[in-house]
């Protein structure tokens, strides 16, 4: 069979303030242009599922142009996150409508089955491990089924592991390239919609296996710029140092996300530097302790609250930049959350900031308890999941108060003086360490 | 014309940092985009430069200089400033 996996990628924006706004800003504009620079890690496992004499073609949906003929498959899979799945949705109608079985899969899917199985063949939950061969299989014999439950334990061990297929990418303009370590975090932060959702615990991969991974990749793409596809990398820590020992001769510049408890271990810390980690991005969520109530089960990030600018200086102070992320319109926010965080951002010296607005992805605790609390704008408002745009009506403001301050926010933080500042401060901060004697033995 | 003596010892220093040969690297020519530099890589590679040649940039500057050329005016005129 000829096999066509199709993967929606890009970060957009609904706001036309914010859209204006992020035209203007280099450092929301960066990171989008980041995140839609990654290849989909998701379908290339797909690929290495699928059986050695069936075709495998990867494609991103910007090659797709909708005025175009379909270009023709026997089987066609399409992953999506939420904010893409009404284009998916239109892709996957467009090709059964031509008479090509579709598969449909995804965090998105693996919430609102029901709803995607309108638009597919079949649907495969959790992930491919454990799924996909038996989907092409049926596909083959023309009986494919309307479910198929993915793997939500063991995906890194036999028999369900499999190397993503790189070698697809060869010859691609890609410069960055992701690989996953772990799948699922602890932390259980209420409005996670990430990997946690998909696995019944946290996964560890082998760290020979997330190596080989690397290199595998290196192979492919020249120098590229590696992001672990984790939602927390270093919880961890005995296997998260094997982990850097192993990757500190590839001589890799990487990023991770990881939470602030990395900044607790010395040795964690050196050895992240010493393998090339350039930057991590912390859920740091809120610049008050008193917002943090609540966002995960235990308080832990409360309880991590008032060591926030001392774990930022650690971090930073190794050469690893701290990307640190936020989430506005918390249920203990007020509108004095938007000065408090533009001050935060001042007093940190963080070197990037990704400001995000409380999104309540399907199948996340966060959309069942708002949904509970009829607090929801719309009943279906998947476009709007971008975490740019307010779906939900906030506990202590009004809905165009979080949208104002959303955008006083951007334009405050990405203002071109405050860029160069933090720039400033960061430089300082890798100009001090390496005048350090130990760095100037080097 | 910056002053070939700053020039050479940037491209010097610069070359071992970045593993390459930038003698033929035309010097208007932003490093970011003929080197694939990621922005962070140029800004930890400014404050390098920094260390190496004993100055401090502004924020501006830091911003702006983007090749071989606009770093070693910098450099030149900075030494220029301390010796007068």
């Amino acid at each position: 069979m000829r096999i066509g996996l199709i993967a929606m990628s890009g970060v957009r924006v609904r706001n036309p303030e914010l859209v204006a706004l992020g035209v203007t800003l280099p450092q929301f504009v960066n990171r989008g242009k980041v995140i839609a620079s990654l290849p989909s890690l998701g379908l290339l496992t797909v690929a290495a599922l699928t059986p050695a004499d069936d075709e495998v073609a990867y494609r991103e949906i910007g090659e797709v142009d909708p005025t175009d003929p379909l270009e023709d498959f026997d089987l066609v899979g399409i992953s999506s996150f939420t904010a893409q799945i009404d284009e998916a949705y239109a892709l996957a109608d467009r090709y059964r409508g031509a008479g090509t079985p579709v598969v449909l899969g995804g965090l998105h899917v693996s919430s609102m089955p029901e709803e995607a199985a309108a638009h597919a063949d079949a649907v495969v939950l959790d992930g491919a491990e454990g799924a996909w061969p038996a989907v092409v299989e049926d596909a083959r014999r023309g009986r494919l089924k309307r479910y198929y439950q993915g793997a939500r334990s063991g995906v890194f061990d036999a028999p369900h592991y499999r190397m993503p297929r790189f070698d697809l990418l060869r010859g691609r303009p890609y410069n960055r390239m992701t690989v996953q370590t772990s799948r699922g975090c602890p932390r259980h932060c209420e409005f996670c919609a990430a990997s946690l959702r998909i696995t019944d615990r946290f996964q560890q991969k082998p760290v020979e296996r997330a190596v080989a991974e690397i290199e595998a990749a290196m192979e492919v793409i020249d120098r590229p710029f590696l992001e672990l596809a984790d939602d927390n990398t270093f919880i961890n820590r005995k296997w998260g140092k094997q982990f850097l020992r192993a990757i500190r001769p590839l001589g890799l510049r990487w990023f991770t996300e990881t939470d602030i408890g990395v900044a607790d271990d010395a040795e964690l810390l050196r050895l992240l530097a010493e393998s090339g980690c350039k930057q991590v991005l912390i859920g740091l969520e809120s610049p008050t302790a008193d917002g943090l109530r609540g966002v995960d089960p235990h308080d832990w990030k409360h309880a991590r609250h008032d060591g926030y600018l001392r774990a930022i200086d650690r971090i930073q102070a190794q050469g690893i930049s701290v990307n640190g992320c936020f989430v506005v319109g918390l249920d203990n926010h007020t509108p004095d959350v938007f000065p408090a965080l533009r001050d935060f951002v001042r007093e940190s010296g963080l070197l990037e900031v990704q400001i995000t607005v409380q999104t309540p992805f399907p199948g996340t605790p966060l959309y069942a308890r708002l949904q509970r609390e009829k607090r929801l704008l719309q009943e279906r408002f998947w476009d709007r999941c971008t975490l740019f745009d307010v779906n939900f009506r906030p506990r202590h403001m009004s809905v165009e108060t979080l949208e104002e301050g959303l955008r006083w926010l951007f334009a405050e933080v990405y203002r071109e003086d405050e860029r160069r500042h933090r720039m400033r401060r960061y430089a300082d901060i890798h100009a001090e360490r390496l005048r350090t004697p130990a760095v100037l033995a080097l | 014309m910056t002053d070939p003596y700053i020039e050479a010892d940037l491209r010097q220093f610069l070359g071992v940092k970045l593993g390459r040969d930038l003698s033929a690297l035309p010097s208007n020519m932003s490093l970011t985009n003929s080197l694939g530099l990621d922005s962070l890589a140029q800004l930890e590679l400014m404050a390098e430069i920094e260390v190496r040649f004993d100055v401090y940039f502004s924020e501006e500057q830091l911003n702006q200089m983007q090749s071989i050329r606009s770093i070693s005016e910098a450099l030149e005129h900075m030494a220029a400033r301390e010796m007068s």
